[in-house]
């Protein structure tokens, strides 16, 4: 493919974490083939083959110190053979250097080594990629339908799978009610059983107790959305959780590849619903690097001033779900009102309370309006005080911190084997935050100050995301304070946008932690592929290492500090 | 124990007597503070003044339904309280994608709610499919599985359209028309 030009990677803040890769690769010696770039001005991709495959990524762990596996999915040839890619992406925590490994899978029967064993963070995103693609992972320790009901026929986001015009059609919908979809593992080897159900029954033989499987969700008042978690107890006690998912997978990916690039953003607002500006953000950036456009100064402040009040809506949320796992309702009473008055600025400046469809390649669609950066600024000012109220409610509140504090635990090595990331990981004093390590935007302007935790338990994880609402209204202050003049978005780009050939991986720090978005063109109007990477998805399946141990009325808390968003987790 | 001549009396007297200046169809015994009035007619006065919804928010409109009860909007002054549990329930909010794997769940919630049960279709999403209607996993409009009430546009819908839709039903329920579920079981049995 194309090297990268020049021009454009002097000013692109991933081009030498990208540069720096490409060094690594070749280094990798035999392990790996030819060494390329995934588009033009995009990051440095290694060949493997299927043999070499857990050389490679092991080798790039332990050698190398790249312990984050950022992502794991396939793309479609769409051949006559049935071949696809698998696309893995492994990050360095020290310097943010970022290497993808691409394993081509040349024809059916698609069946590829699995990762799983070595690194649990591949657990939950091979089984999503077996569900979606229909590659069989060997040795994975439970590969089974990811999002999809069991008795789904086929797999979606390949080229060949036929979607009716119209959608799914009412007599299947009405069929689909008459049981939950679900397929025993009983004289079916395709389909695993959940590994812990075998131990329900034998409890601890001096207590006489019995082990029990709690269904929690995924319609439960305090489940954050249509979570469903499978817990083992004995007697009151924890002693495994496999959470499941698929609720509320929406075919996003299927359905951006059947849109222009413009129709894709409304999409990306639908995934992380609660933060929208994060996914459309990082899907523009991924566009851009393919379109080698650049956004304008004063963009690149409004995006970086949205981002941050969208962060605190965020945790406006989740800080209200925090007080009610707890069973305190006054939290949701104030935080609401001032969450009010940032949606009401979100409202005057692009129309949407929620849903934004805002920002664009080369910029965003409309200008702030005067009078609102000026009544923004004054809410700003004051907002301190408003965190000071939400901290005098939960801080120092007796039974909030006796129900949070030694309370699901994280360790930093549980943060790397799940690749766990934002303020999860932050929580447990694992220092990582995209803002500052790769900026994008307008970040490499303005000073973040990573807020950490220490313990690795709820309340730290309360604390940093409370610690973090401040942060983000100083860092939204500063940004409108520092805005340039001059346009909002870039002149001169095409009406109809065709990107070259190639694909683009960018990354931003949403509430949840590093959201990424893959986007892959053929050159035409419309992206061969999607992908987006959900932080939520990866922290979620970090929760069975937290729920260990932990007392059944301690699930809901616990599971709460994750602060899951199921839109962008099922997609 | 009967009415004395306490405060409490004389509430009652004036509660009767304001709940019958609405409706020729009651009258107010103005000595004891006895409302007097065919047993339908204050069933319709009672479910036309208190609405309790199910919570089931599956996406983005369950943001919108969370701060429907929030200060600014505060649907507690109408007589509108939340509930967990589809058996204290009398209406189910449906806000959000309905995928085909939480269809039975839905089915399944909205059997165990007592009757007289109301359907609320909240958003795009609930009333067709909406943005995802194309999906190969989308249910496209909850009315393929069970009768609605009232459909509440938007994607999401404000929270003061949601509010507007509550009370809309609530006029209904006052003025004792039927709900979708018996209209549907009565049109099924061939009476309608």
């Amino acid at each position: 493919m194309a090297a990268p030009d020049p021009a454009h990677t002097q000013s692109s803040p991933s081009a030498t974490a990208y540069k720096a890769g490409s060094g690594i690769l070749t280094a990798l010696g035999n392990l790996v083939g030819e060494v390329d770039t995934l588009g033009p001005g995009g990051m440095y991709c290694a060949q493997v083959a299927p043999e070499a495959l857990l050389g490679a990524a092991t080798t790039l762990r332990d050698s190398y110190g790249f312990r984050h596996l950022s992502l794991l999915t396939a793309i479609d040839h769409a051949d006559a053979q049935g071949g696809l890619d698998l696309l893995y992406s492994f990050v360095r925590k020290t310097d943010g250097v970022e290497v993808a490994l691409r394993l081509t899978l040349a024809k059916d029967p698609l069946v590829a080594p699995s990762m799983a064993p070595a690194w649990p963070a591949a657990n939950p995103l091979e089984r999503e990629v077996f569900d979606l693609f229909g590659v069989r992972f060997e040795n994975h320790p439970f590969l089974r339908r990811l999002v999809l009901r069991d008795d789904f026929k086929g797999h979606p986001l390949r080229k060949g799978f036929e979607m009716s015009p119209d959608g799914v059609p009412a007599a299947a919908s009405q069929a689909a009610i008459s049981d939950h979809g679900l397929v025993g593992p009983a004289g079916n080897d395709d389909v695993p059983g959940f590994p812990f159900m075998a131990e329900a029954g034998g409890g601890d033989p001096l207590m006489h107790s019995e082990r029990i499987v709690l269904n929690v969700g995924p319609q439960h008042p305090s489940t954050h959305g249509v979570l469903h978690l499978y817990v083992l107890l004995d007697g009151e006690k924890v002693i495994g959780a496999q959470p499941t998912q698929g609720y509320l997978h929406r075919c996003i990916e299927k359905l951006a590849e059947s849109r222009t690039y413009k129709a894709v953003i409304p999409l990306m607002d639908r995934c992380d619903y609660v933060s929208s500006f994060h996914t459309e953000l990082a899907y523009v950036l991924a566009l851009e690097e393919l379109l080698g456009v650049e956004s304008t100064p004063k963009a690149d402040f409004i995006r970086v001033l949205m981002s941050e009040l969208v962060r605190i809506t965020s945790h406006h949320t989740w800080y209200t779900a925090a007080g009610l796992d707890t069973g305190a309702l006054t939290p949701f009473l104030y935080a609401f009102i001032d969450r009010e008055l940032i949606l009401d600025f979100f409202e005057e400046v692009t129309g949407g309370r929620m849903m934004f469809n805002y920002f664009r390649p080369g910029g965003v669609k409309d200008d702030i309006p005067p009078e609102s950066a000026e009544k923004l600024r004054k809410m700003l000012a004051k907002f301190g005080e408003s965190v000071d109220g939400y901290e005098d409610m939960l801080t120092g509140n007796e039974v909030f911190r006796v129900r949070t504090r030694g309370i699901g635990m994280l360790s930093c090595e549980e943060i790397e084997a799940y690749s766990v990331t934002g303020p999860m990981a932050r929580g447990s004093g694992y220092d990582i935050d995209l803002r500052r390590d790769a900026p994008y935007a307008a970040y490499g302007r303005i000073p973040v100050n990573v807020c950490l935790g220490t313990a690795g338990d709820t309340f730290d994880r309360y604390r940093v995301r409370v610690s973090e609402m401040r942060e983000s209204a100083r860092i939204a202050l500063a940004a409108l304070d520092g805005m340039p003049e001059g346009p909002h978005i870039a002149d001169g780009l095409p009406k109809s946008i065709k990107p070259p050939a190639g694909a683009a991986y960018r990354k931003v720090e949403s509430p949840r932690g590093e959201l990424g978005v893959l986007v892959m063109s053929d050159g035409t109007a419309k992206p061969w592929r999607v992908k987006v990477r959900s932080p939520a998805l990866s922290n979620l399946h970090a929760a069975p290492c937290m729920l260990n141990d932990c007392q059944m009325g301690d699930i809901i808390p616990v599971v709460g500090s994750v602060d899951v968003v199921m839109g962008e987790i099922d997609r | 124990m009967g009415l004395s001549d306490s405060a409490d009396t004389r509430l009652s007297q004036e509660g009767a007597a304001t709940v019958a200046a609405d409706d020729p169809a009651m009258a107010a015994d103005d000595r004891s503070g006895v409302l007097v009035a065919p047993l339908q007619t204050i069933m319709n006065w009672a479910r036309g003044h208190s609405m309790w919804p199910m919570t089931f928010g599956t996406a983005c409109c369950a943001i919108e339904m969370m701060t429907v009860g929030s200060p600014r909007y505060d649907t507690d002054r109408f007589g509108i309280f939340f509930r967990n549990s589809p058996r204290q329930a009398d209406c189910m909010i449906v806000a959000g994608t309905i995928s085909l794997k939480m269809a039975p769940r839905m089915k399944l919630l909205y059997e165990q709610m007592a009757e007289p049960k109301y359907v609320i279709a909240m958003g795009a999403c609930a009333i067709s499919g909406g943005p995802f209607m194309h999906g190969y996993n989308v249910v496209n409009g909850v009315d393929q599985i069970m009768p609605v009430d009232i459909y509440i546009p938007g994607c999401p819908p404000r929270p003061e359209a949601l509010i507007n839709g509550l009370l809309t039903l609530m006029k209904r329920n006052a003025a004792g028309e039927l709900s979708a579920a018996q209209r549907y079981r009565l049109e099924t049995e061939g009476h309608l």
